[in-house]
């Protein structure tokens, strides 16, 4: 691997005697679609919190790019990472424009940013997600899914080299599932290195360069989809009878509930 | 070129608040500036103003007008901008509409520093007194919240009894001191502008012009937390500086008001809930909006204060809580959650 973007050296983090996420190392290579599976409350969300600066790891070390994250500025930090997650002001009463270029508040008052670029940036990142449509519209009007395509277009707009997305296929009807896994794989191609929290395994079999699997805190299994998602793997962190066949279509592996 | 318009559905209300505004706010003034015991004409008012440019000769009711109405209308536009303001940025932080600054106990804080200062020295060091203890009551109210909860309704609680605490001690204080040298308790609770002269408004101006400043810069800020703590972060928003920021910002704009005027009511309530819906939630509008509608609400009621009961002065907190109340519950009831 190429010097890794994201490397995380034995971290933990605890909320009193419980140890949400236990003794993580992980190293990823930049431009990379990394997902992060498993069953609920093995610590991917947590995890995914630590690498956004967001929660400081009692032990171990987050670093992006070399920076160890919980000591960064934020307005530093925005530069390095942006973060999608389900909004926790489903009721902001801002137009869905105004919510997109939030995104650009990290380049305020950059001598190389002028108002064209921030405005061709939101323009871009409305046009992808296919939500400049509403762009009028108060965000507290929004359906879920909509609301997902919004902030996946802020994201967009940040324009930073590390995106960072808790479960953002949640809520969403299967096509615009797949809309916004086509935009991950976009961002990636684009050199944006991609880390997503995705409860789906076959989107992760599809998308994902690598399937972090994690159970209790810890990373239970690294590797392409095809090396993590394996039936005794599975079968043994999810306790649930699953099986793991060719997918008839797709050229990666397809997780069914046996 | 932007295409910044084509997306705001408020473009166009907002274009007819600040006209109405604007016409609302020289009408208040002039109005100020003509009524009151002494009744002075239209042309009146205007010869004063030409006087001072060498244009016209003082007229005889000059002291009238440019000695006592013109410096109270003045401070009382300032107060009222400065209660607008600290409302509309306090409700943004706090995300809850009920976010008022004398609710919060930064009124009460400052009334205690202001009736301090007042009996020490005079006017001067009681809108002093009252930035201090402004201040001061807003670090107390940002350790009490950081101790208590991040939750803004918990700062939100906490304020609320930390002012009902401190307006308790804000009658000790003032029973307290010698009573001669002190505006009354009705000042401190009720508000007046009848102590405003041009060398108070020169001080208040100085202190909110300074805390008006500080409260501008976080005006992106603020958009981005009302959009949530976490959000705002993400985006590099270091919101643990901004909210120390405006608080303090805060207790130093309306401790300068109750200096001068005592504790308004619900100026910081009504006048942002209602520039809300007419500019729209971005703080770039709001603010100077809230500040222009505080500036007309204070002056208008400062004016409705000394006239409608002659020669009986009422407390202008009285007028801003007898019709605010009602225009706030009326609108409450009006509005549609979306």
């Amino acid at each position: 691997m190429s010097d890794p973007i994201i490397r995380v050296d034995s971290a933990s983090f605890s909320v009193g005697s419980a140890t949400l996420v236990d003794s993580v190392s992980l190293e990823v290579a930049a431009g990379s679609v990394v997902a992060i599976c498993g069953p609920n409350g093995a610590g991917k969300s947590t995890l995914l919190r630590m690498l956004a600066g967001d929660l400081v790891a009692d032990e171990g070390e987050v670093l992006i790019d070399g920076a160890p994250v919980g000591s960064t500025a934020p307005s530093d930090l925005s530069r390095m990472r942006s973060v999608f997650q389900q909004s926790s002001r489903p009721d902001a009463p801002f137009t869905v424009r105004a919510v997109v270029a939030m995104g650009r508040y990290p380049y305020r008052g950059d001598a190389g940013v002028s108002g064209q670029d921030d405005a061709r940036a939101i323009h871009d990142a409305m046009e992808r997600t296919d939500v400049a449509q509403f762009a009028g519209r108060s965000f507290a009007t929004l359906s879920g899914g909509e609301r997902t395509r919004v902030l996946m277009a802020q994201v967009i707009a940040q324009a930073a080299p590390v995106a960072l997305l808790d479960e953002p296929t949640t809520a969403l009807d299967v096509a615009h599932q797949e809309a916004v896994l086509e935009q991950i794989s976009d961002l990636a191609s684009a050199g944006t290195t991609v880390i997503a929290v995705l409860h789906d395994l076959n989107a992760a079999a599809f998308y994902a360069d690598v399937v972090v699997l994690m159970a209790e805190g810890r990373v239970v299994a690294t590797g392409t989809p095809a090396e993590v998602l394996n039936e005794d793997l599975l079968v043994d962190i999810y306790r649930q009878p699953i099986t793991v066949i060719e997918h008839p279509t797709r050229q990666c592996p397809l997780v069914v509930v046996a | 070129m932007t295409t910044d318009h084509l997306y705001d559905p408020f473009a166009v209300k907002r274009r007819w608040y600040w006209v109405t505004a604007g016409a609302a706010l020289v009408a208040t003034l002039l109005a100020s500036l003509a009524i009151g015991a002494v009744d002075v004409s239209i042309g009146g008012v205007v010869d004063s103003f030409l006087s001072r440019i060498g244009i016209r000769t003082e007229p005889a009711t000059d002291p009238i007008v440019w000695e006592i109405r013109f410096p109270r209308a003045m401070t009382a536009l300032v107060v009222g901008a400065a209660l607008g303001l600290v409302g509309a940025v306090l409700q943004g932080l706090l995300r809850n509409d009920l976010a008022d600054p004398h609710l919060l106990g930064l009124g009460p804080g400052a009334a205690i520093g202001a009736a301090i200062g007042t009996a020490t020295a005079g006017i001067q060091a009681g809108i002093a007194g009252g930035v201090f203890a402004g201040v001061a009551a807003s670090f107390l109210l940002r350790r009490l919240a950081r101790r208590i909860s991040v939750d803004p309704t918990r700062i939100i609680l906490s304020g609320v009894a930390l002012g009902l605490v401190l307006n308790a001690w804000v009658g000790f204080v003032v029973f307290g001191l010698d009573r001669s040298s002190v505006p009354p308790l009705e000042f401190w609770l009720l508000g007046s502008l009848s102590g405003s002269s041009w060398r108070s408004f020169g001080t208040v101006a100085v202190f909110l012009s300074l805390a008006a400043a500080g409260l501008f810069l976080a005006t992106r800020s603020l958009d981005l937390m009302a959009f949530g703590d976490s959000e705002a972060r993400h985006l590099g928003v270091d919101t643990d500086m901004v909210t120390t920021m405006v608080m303090i910002a805060s207790g130093a704009a309306v401790g300068a008001t109750v200096g001068a005027a005592g504790v308004i009511a619900f100026v910081g309530l009504l006048v942002p809930f209602i520039a809300r819906s007419l500019v729209g939630h971005e703080h770039k509008h709001l603010l100077p909006a809230s500040m222009i509608g505080g500036a007309i609400f204070v002056a208008a009621s400062d004016l409705a204060a000394r006239t409608l009961i002659e020669p009986v002065e009422l407390p202008v907190g009285l007028i801003t809580a007898a019709v605010g109340g009602p225009v706030f519950l009326w609108l409450l009831g009006r509005r549609r959650d979306v």
